[in-house]
C-alpha cells in the first residue's frame, strides 16, 4: 500500500493576514514495510505533513494518494483511509476521554463499524501489543493511569484500528528515559513483527538512527535531505546548520576527525563505533594519545540503543 | 469549521478614536446606547447615524468592516422586521391583499425597531474594533471600582476577563487538535441527526474540559509563584490618563445626545 505525495503545498488560513505556508512543494513515495523518520526543527512541518497522509489536512495544493486512491478529492471515503493510515498525535494521552481503557482503545474499532466480538478482540490484541495487561487495566478509568501508560493506552486506541501504516508524532516527547525507551522498543516491534510501515516524526537523532530504513529531513517546510540514516548523518554542518544534529555515535567521530584522527565519517551506531576506535587504536603507535580517546567512547553516559 | 470563528475584532491601529482612554470609550458607548433608545421617530435616526459615520471615519474603519457586525444579526433583523411589519395593527392600511395587512404604522416600527438594532450594533461595534480586550478590561475594572463599597469584586471581574480572552486561542487550537486527533480514530463530527451529533462531541469536551481544568490549575500556580494575591495594593504598568481629546470627544457626544432629546420634545 504505497502512499504516494505530489507536489504538496499546504498554507494555512490562506487569504488572511496570517497566512503562513507550512509546507511547499513536496513530492516522495512512501514504500510498504519502510520505516520513515521524518526529522526537522520545531515549525518545520513535520506535522503538517504527516496529517495530509490520513486526509485530516487538504492540500492547498498538491495531490496525496494512498493505495492508488487520490484521497485529496471530493467524495472519498475518509473513514476508510483513517483505517489503513492511523496516525498518533503528539501528546496522544490529551485525547483519552471514556470511562475505562477498554472502552477508549475500542473508540476506533466502533467507528469502523466492527461487531462486538470483533471489537473485544482488537481491544485485547491492542493493549497486549503496547505492553499493558488487559486483565490490570480494561476496567480502570484512562485518568488513574501514569502518563507513560496512558500515552500506550492512547497508541493502542489507534493500532486497534489494525492500521497497514502507522504515523507516529514525536511519539517519545516528554517520557522519562524507561518510558522512552519502552515506547521505542515497542514501535521497532511493531514494525518487525506486523510488517506495518512505520512513520515516526522526532527530532531526536539518537531514538530515530537506530530505527529508522529512511530519513526525510525538512527544513522550513522543505523536504532538504532525505535518504538511509548513514547518508544523512555523514552530512554533519548540513544537519548542524538547520537545527537539527546528529547521533552521538556519529557527534563523537566528528569530532575527534576535527583533532585529526583518520576516522570515517559514515559510521553512527555504537557497536560500529567502537569498532572504527578500537582499530584505530590498534594501528596507531601513539599509545596513550590514542587510549585516552577510546576509553571516552567505550563508556559513553547513555547507550545509543543498537540498529 | 474553526476557521469561522472571529474573535475579539480589535483592529490595531493609532487613530484618535484608538487613542482614547477606554473608559472614556465605555462611557461614550453608554451614552450613545442611550442615545439610541432616545430617538423618537426614524427621521432622527440621521443623528446617530452621523455620530457613528463620524467615529468610524475618525477610526479609518471602512463601512464593509461595519456591516460585517451585523451579519451575525442577519436573522433577527429579517425577524423584527417582518413581525412589526405585519403584526403591529394601525388604522392607516396601505395594502391589503388576501390576509396580509400593511399599515403605515407597521411600516414605522418595522423601520424604527430594525434602525435601533442595526445602530445598536454597528456603534458597539466601533468600539470592540478599536479598543483592545484588555484595554477594555482595565476600563471596566476602573470604571466598577467605586462599587467597592458594596464590595463589588472589580479586579476579580477584570482579571477573568483579561484571562477568558487570553485562553480562547488556547482553547480553539487545543479544540481543533483533539477534534483532528479523534477523527483519525474514525471519529464523525459532520455528519447523522442532532441527537448522533450531539454525541459525537463527548470525545471532543471531556478532553477539552480535562485540559480546561489542567490548565487552570497551573495558572493559578504561575501566578502565586508571581506572588499574585488579589487587586489589594496592586499597581498598573500601563496607567490610565485622560486628555484633551477625551474632553473632546465628550463633548461632541454631549451635543448630539443634546440634539436626540431636543427633537424628541419637538414630536
Ligand atoms: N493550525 C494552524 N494554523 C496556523 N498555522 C499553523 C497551524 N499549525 C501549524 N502552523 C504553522 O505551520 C508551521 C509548521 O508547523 P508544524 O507542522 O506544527 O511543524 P512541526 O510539527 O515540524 O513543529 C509553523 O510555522 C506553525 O506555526
Ligand atoms: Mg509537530
Amino acid at each position: 500500500m504505497p502512499i504516494e505525495v505530489e507536489h504538496l503545498t499546504h498554507t494555512y488560513l490562506p487569504g488572511s493576514p496570517f497566512s503562513s505556508t507550512a509546507i511547499h512543494d513536496l513530492s516522495l513515495t512512501i514504500e510498504d514495510g519502510e520505516f520513515i523518520g521524518v526529522l526537522g526543527h520545531t515549525g518545520s512541518g513535520k506535522t503538517t505533513f504527516v496529517q495530509h497522509l490520513n486526509g485530516l489536512l487538504k492540500p492547498t495544493e498538491g495531490r496525496v494518494i494512498v493505495d492508488g486512491v487520490d484521497i485529496t478529492r471530493k467524495g472519498v471515503s475518509l473513514l476508510d483511509v483513517r483505517r489503513k493510515v492511523g496516525l498518533v498525535f503528539q501528546y496522544p494521552e490529551y485525547q483519552l476521554f471514556e470511562e475505562t481503557v477498554a472502552k477508549d482503545v475500542a473508540f476506533g474499532p466502533k467507528n469502523i463499524g466492527l461487531s462486538k466480538t470483533e471489537i473485544d478482540e482488537r481491544v485485547r490484541w491492542a493493549l497486549e501489543q503496547v505492553e499493558l495487561d488487559f486483565g490490570e487495566v480494561a476496567g480502570v478509568s484512562p485518568f488513574e493511569l501514569s502518563g507513560g501508560q496512558m500515552r500506550r493506552v492512547a497508541i493502542a486506541g489507534v493500532l486497534a484500528m489494525k492500521p497497514k501504516t502507522l504515523i507516529l508524532d514525536e511519539p517519545t516527547a516528554g517520557l522519562d528515559p524507561r518510558g522512552r525507551r519502552a515506547i521505542l522498543a515497542m514501535i521497532r516491534r511493531l514494525h518487525a513483527e506486523n510488517s506495518m510501515t512505520v512513520i515516526m516524526v522526532s527530532h531526536n537523532m539518537d531514538d530515530i538512527g537506530p530505527l529508522a530504513t529512511r530519513l526525510l529531513v525538512m527544513n522550513r517546510g522543505e523536504l532538504v535531505m532525505e535518504g538511509t540514516p548513514r547518508e544523512v548523518f555523514r552530512r554533519h554542518d548540513e544537519m548542524l546548520a538547520i537545527g537539527l544534529g546528529v547521533p552521538r555515535g556519529a557527534e563523537l567521530l566528528y569530532r575527534l576527525r576535527q583533532e585529526g584522527y583518520p576516522l570515517p565519517d559514515d559510521l553512527y551506531t555504537l557497536p560500529e563505533v567502537r569498532d572504527a576506535l578500537l582499530s584505530l587504536y590498534a594501528s596507531k603507535g601513539d599509545a596513550s594519545a590514542a587510549r585516552t580517546q577510546a576509553a571516552d567512547s567505550a563508556s559513553p553516559k547513555e547507550a545509543t540503543p543498537d540498529a | 469549521m474553526l476557521k469561522d470563528i472571529t474573535l475579539g475584532q480589535y483592529m490595531p491601529g493609532n487613530t484618535v478614536v484608538h487613542r482614547l482612554d477606554p473608559r472614556t470609550k465605555i462611557l461614550l458607548t453608554t451614552a450613545y446606547i442611550t442615545m439610541i433608545f432616545l430617538v423618537g421617530s426614524p427621521l432622527w435616526y440621521v443623528v446617530p447615524a452621523l455620530y457613528v459615520a463620524l467615529a468610524s471615519r475618525l477610526a479609518g474603519l471602512s463601512f464593509g468592516q461595519l456591516l460585517k457586525s451585523i451579519k451575525p444579526l442577519r436573522f433577527l433583523l429579517i425577524l423584527t422586521f417582518v413581525l412589526n411589519l405585519f403584526f403591529s395593527g394601525g388604522t392607516t392600511i396601505w395594502v391589503h391583499w388576501g390576509f396580509i395587512t400593511i399599515a403605515k404604522e407597521g411600516v414605522l416600527l418595522a423601520v424604527h425597531f430594525s434602525m435601533r438594532l442595526i445602530f445598536l450594533v454597528v456603534g458597539t461595534s466601533v468600539l470592540t474594533l478599536t479598543t483592545s480586550p484588555v484595554a477594555l478590561s482595565d476600563g471596566i475594572e476602573i470604571l466598577l471600582k467605586p462599587l467597592k463599597v458594596v464590595h463589588f469584586p472589580s479586579h476579580e471581574l477584570a482579571m477573568m476577563m483579561t484571562i477568558a480572552l487570553r485562553f480562547i486561542p488556547t482553547l480553539i487550537e487545543e479544540t481543533d487538535k483533539i477534534m483532528k486527533a479523534q477523527q483519525a480514530r474514525g471519529a464523525d463530527f459532520e455528519s447523522g441527526n442532532l441527537i448522533a451529533r450531539a454525541k459525537a462531541m463527548v470525545p471532543l469536551l471531556v478532553p477539552l474540559f480535562v485540559s480546561a481544568f489542567r490548565r487552570a490549575g497551573e495558572l493559578a500556580m504561575a501566578m502565586e509563584a508571581r506572588c499574585y494575591h488579589g487587586g489589594e495594593g496592586r499597581t498598573r504598568l500601563r496607567v490610565l490618563r485622560f486628555t484633551m481629546e477625551d474632553t473632546k470627544a465628550f463633548l461632541v457626544s454631549a451635543a448630539a445626545l443634546a440634539v436626540v432629546i431636543v427633537g424628541r420634545s419637538l414630536l
